[in-house]
């Protein structure tokens, strides 16, 4: 066996073995220990079991009960977290972890490998209810244990109370990015439940973990109250208690602006008020998400590149990003994050250039026939659909309608939330059962996409067998290189290889231009005088919450 | 009466199934259900069709619907699709602060637009008249989130006087009095919102009421034996003008339970109409279902209060 940390930088390793250091000696630099901060989010989470169907609002919650084997860096690679070391297998197949000495769970009882075995297990269970059982579904002999042909799944195998070990059925490369988004749970406190019946258990609310906060009540529709765990790995957090409160965004930034939360997210339009609150602090931060235009490339016209390219060339980007982000933010120019190591930097830009948008389409053969184009007496003339729910995205409708109206290109936009989207990018036929899209459901539509974790996140979006009904591919992407660049990057262990696999996927989809880059957002946060130490990052708000201190 | 009242559950029982039928027919309609609010790339739609399954909402409508006939005939109102959570904890976890909000509001509205339309009605045609006519105009028209964003701003973030949104001070961990005066402050502006737009229809019907019952003869023959025109008002006029309001107190009663969507979204007070909002977004009918035959059953017995108060009040009425 050879070790392979896979961190790119002796930086990181150091900064690992310290906090292990850290974390043994139980010390940590609070500028004050003791005290209650409130913060906020804008959503209630939906349940606090991480297994069962999770969302950003339940992870944001989850991350400060429970911990993982491994979590991100700031660089978005990983460093130990419940682990304190791993291995890889010389055949790339075998993942070994060693659990942190003296691990224990918020009830006391101790931290062991069959603990880490049964959370994965759980996840691969035949009645296990949560919908996360792709995501192991690679380890050897999951999908036996998934069909009842099997009575545990041989690739997950303990090997002393400290040590477990993952084998995959082929060489996996995101498999240690899933290890990083599965938060471990006592299999004392779990594995007591039924699992058929988690969703609807008392543990979906009450949850028990090792993170470093220890949950005591959550009030419906008011708030989640936490305290410090004093036998957290890294040393107790310096607050006492955390609460977490949940409302409309308006009321959020009001009550971070009255005094009353120490720390919420803050809504573009509410950036100045909080930049210039004398005693407020405005965090913004780089996302890994951002919006798109989707095409249907079932629809003819849109089928034309010229067509799609002339859209990208129309639409004014840069006033998005000044005006309606005010600057919070910043274009991109294809599928990817630019913040994120697949996004290709030599990509080629795309301008804003009507003209050459209005040169592109009379040269395809659409000609201005009044206010619009039109060839073979068919108008250039698209539905673009809009989810509601998200502010900004909302205002980039009409810019869109206008820029594309100066060069000849009908929109009609057409408003919906997310659901009644989501019933037109996978559509069902008349009993319910889901089918195929066709050219009819939808022509434009906006939404947004993110990287988790890893890349491989896009497969379902970019390869053809997984159009709908079988995946996600609703635009019906279907480039032969994109999709063997994907699988490719599936199976392609070095760092620097994978890089080049996915930045080339960039690369072809900024060519194809299936979907429209539009704008990536930057995450803005207020966070009070009264609060140290808060600074959330790319990871998310709650990255370094144990150091968090009230003056 | 017996039999009045055997007839009026019975056509109760009528109303709560066809409202039953015909919300969750609506509910049914709305494109979309509860797991397709969920789409994350981890998560095939093979896995999403799955939890479908398991929830029962793959199934055609008429057969969930008797299905959660059924159900809610044992005594189970089942499961929320969102959370997991039993719907009658749910639920029953939100009357508590929508009747306090509600109840409150209504108390605070009632006084004020019985005050209010008293006094109108004994001056109609003043500038006390105009003035208070105008400022009900006003209350009906502004929307209440304009009314409450604008309270916010002007008395939690400018004068500090009251706290912009929440029951109370969850960091402070308040117990006794002070908590009970937490509380209270926490009430003032959402209230105050519910008070300013809803007293205004509520003025106009008493001082109208009022205003009838001073043109009667036995107003007049009330004042030629020389009683006070301070007692001429509250004892003959208002006592009489009140009849038409007890109607409105009683449609009143299903709001109280019911909630405000918008108030309490703002002031993010943890009620009924919040709820409602939510899962109707989150296509969590069995919540939404939960609270719409709720506000149908106060609806009811709403409407049978304000007909026993008729009767009680106005020997003339009689139900037989």
């Amino acid at each position: 066996m050879r070790t392979r940390t896979l961190t790119r930088s002796l930086l990181i390793t150091a900064a690992a073995a310290w906090l292990a250091v850290a974390g043994a000696q139980g010390q940590r630099a609070c500028e004050a220990v003791g005290g209650t901060a409130t913060i906020a989010q804008w959503s209630e989470p939906g349940n606090l079991n991480p297994l069962i169907f999770p969302t950003t609002y339940d992870e944001n919650v989850q991350e400060l009960v429970f911990a993982r084997l491994i979590r991100p860096t700031e660089t978005l690679s990983f460093e130990p977290d419940m682990a304190e070391s791993w291995e890889v297998s010389d055949d790339a197949r075998t993942l070994t972890f060693r659990l942190r000495e003296g691990l224990t769970w918020h009830d006391g009882r101790p931290v062991t490998a069959r603990d880490v075995a049964f959370t994965f297990t759980a996840m691969a269970h035949p009645e296990y209810p949560g919908g996360r059982f792709a995501e192991v579904s690679i380890l050897e002999g999951a999908e036996a244990y998934n069909a009842g042909e099997a009575d545990s799944v041989s690739g997950i195998r303990v090997i002393d109370d400290r040590t477990v070990s993952f084998t995959t059925v082929e060489p996996y490369a995101p498999f240690l990015p899933v290890i990083g988004g599965v938060f471990i749970l006592p299999e004392h406190v779990y594995g007591a439940v039924d699992i058929a019946s988690w969703q609807q258990d008392a543990t979906n609310r009450e949850p028990v973990g090792s993170g470093p906060f220890v949950f005591q009540q959550w009030r419906p529709g008011e708030f989640i109250e936490l305290t410090a765990f004093d036998g957290y790995w890294e040393g107790r957090p310096c607050l006492d208690r955390l609460i977490v409160r949940f409302g409309d965004q308006n009321t959020m930034l009001a009550a971070l602006l009255s005094g009353e939360v120490d720390a919420a997210p803050v809504p573009v339009d509410g950036a100045s008020s909080v930049a210039s609150h004398p005693d407020l602090e405005l965090h913004v931060v780089d996302a890994l998400s951002f919006q798109y235009i989707g095409t249907n490339l079932r629809n003819p016209m849109l089928a034309d590149p010229a067509v799609r390219q002339a859209i990208a060339l129309a639409v004014n980007r840069d006033a998005m990003v000044t005006g309606l982000l005010q600057g919070y933010g910043s274009k991109l120019d294809t599928i990817f994050p630019t913040n994120h190591w697949s996004y290709p930097q030599d990509v080629e830009p795309i301008p804003y250039d009507p003209e050459a948008a209005r040169t592109l389409l009379d040269d395809a053969g659409w000609l201005q026939d009044g206010e619009y184009r039109s060839k073979d007496g068919r108008q250039l003339a698209f539905r673009l659909f809009v989810p509601t729910g998200n502010q900004v995205r909302e205002r980039t409708a009409p810019v869109i309608q206008a820029n594309l109206r100066q060069v000849g290109i009908r929109v009609d936009i057409e408003m919906m939330d997310f659901a009644t989207l989501v019933t037109h990018l996978m559509p069902r036929d008349a009993q319910g059962t889901p089918r195929a899209v066709t050219v009819d459901d939808f022509d434009l539509f906006l939404l947004g996409f993110g990287v988790e974790r890893d890349p491989n996140e896009y497969l379902s979006y970019l390869i053809p067998s997984d159009m709908p009904p079988n995946g996600f591919n609703f635009i019906g992407v279907d480039i032969p290189e994109v999709a063997e660049l994907m699988l490719r990057g599936r199976v392609t262990l070095d760092q620097a290889e994978r890089e080049a696999v996915y930045q080339q996927v960039g690369r072809l989809m900024r060519e194809s231009l299936a979907w429209i880059p539009l704008y990536q957002a930057q995450e803005l946060y207020g966070s009070n005088v009264r609060l140290s130490g808060f600074g959330p990052d790319v990871r998310g708000v709650n990255v370094n919450v144990a150091n968090w201190s009230v003056r | 009466m017996l039999p009045f009242l055997v007839n009026r559950l019975a056509q109760g029982a009528v109303i709560l199934a066809l409202v039953s039928f015909v919300s969750f027919a609506i509910t049914a309609a709305a494109p979309g259900n509860a797991m397709q609010t969920f789409i994350d790339p981890n998560v095939p739609p093979s896995q999403l069709r799955a939890a479908e399954e398991r929830l029962g909402i793959d199934r055609p409508a008429h057969v969930q619907y008797l299905r959660w006939v059924r159900e809610v005939a044992s005594g189970n109102l089942g499961y929320s699709f969102r959370t997991g959570r039993p719907v009658a904890a749910l639920v029953g976890s939100r009357i508590g602060p929508t009747f306090l909000l509600m109840g409150t509001a209504f108390a605070v509205t009632l006084l004020l637009a019985l005050w209010l339309g008293t006094v109108t009605a004994a001056r109609p045609y003043t500038a006390l008249d105009y003035g208070v006519t105008g400022a009900a105009f006003a209350g009906i028209s502004v929307p209440s989130f304009f009314t409450a964003m604008a309270l916010i701003y002007v008395f939690s973030l400018r004068l500090g006087w009251f706290p912009t949104s929440g029951l109370e001070d969850y960091a402070a961990g308040l117990s006794g009095w002070p908590r009970l005066v937490d509380r209270a402050r926490h009430l003032v502006l959402p209230v105050s919102v519910l008070v300013l737009t809803g007293a205004a229809e509520l003025v106009r019907h008493v001082r109208s009421a009022v205003l009838d019952e001073l043109r009667q003869d036995y107003v007049r023959t009330a004042r030629s034996k020389g009683v006070g025109e301070g007692a001429v008002l509250r004892r003959h006029a208002l006592r009489n003008g009140l009849l038409p309001v007890i109607t409105l107190v009683g449609v009143s009663l299903p709001r109280l339970l019911a909630g405000s969507v918008v108030v309490e979204t703002v002031f993010t007070w943890p009620g009924m109409g919040r709820l409602l909002v939510e899962s109707v977004f989150a296509r969590d009918y069995p919540v939404a279902m939960a609270i719409n035959m709720l506000a149908a059953v106060l609806v009811l017995l709403g409407s049978l209060l304000a007909d026993a108060l008729y009767a009680a009040v106005d020997p003339r009425i009689r139900y037989s």
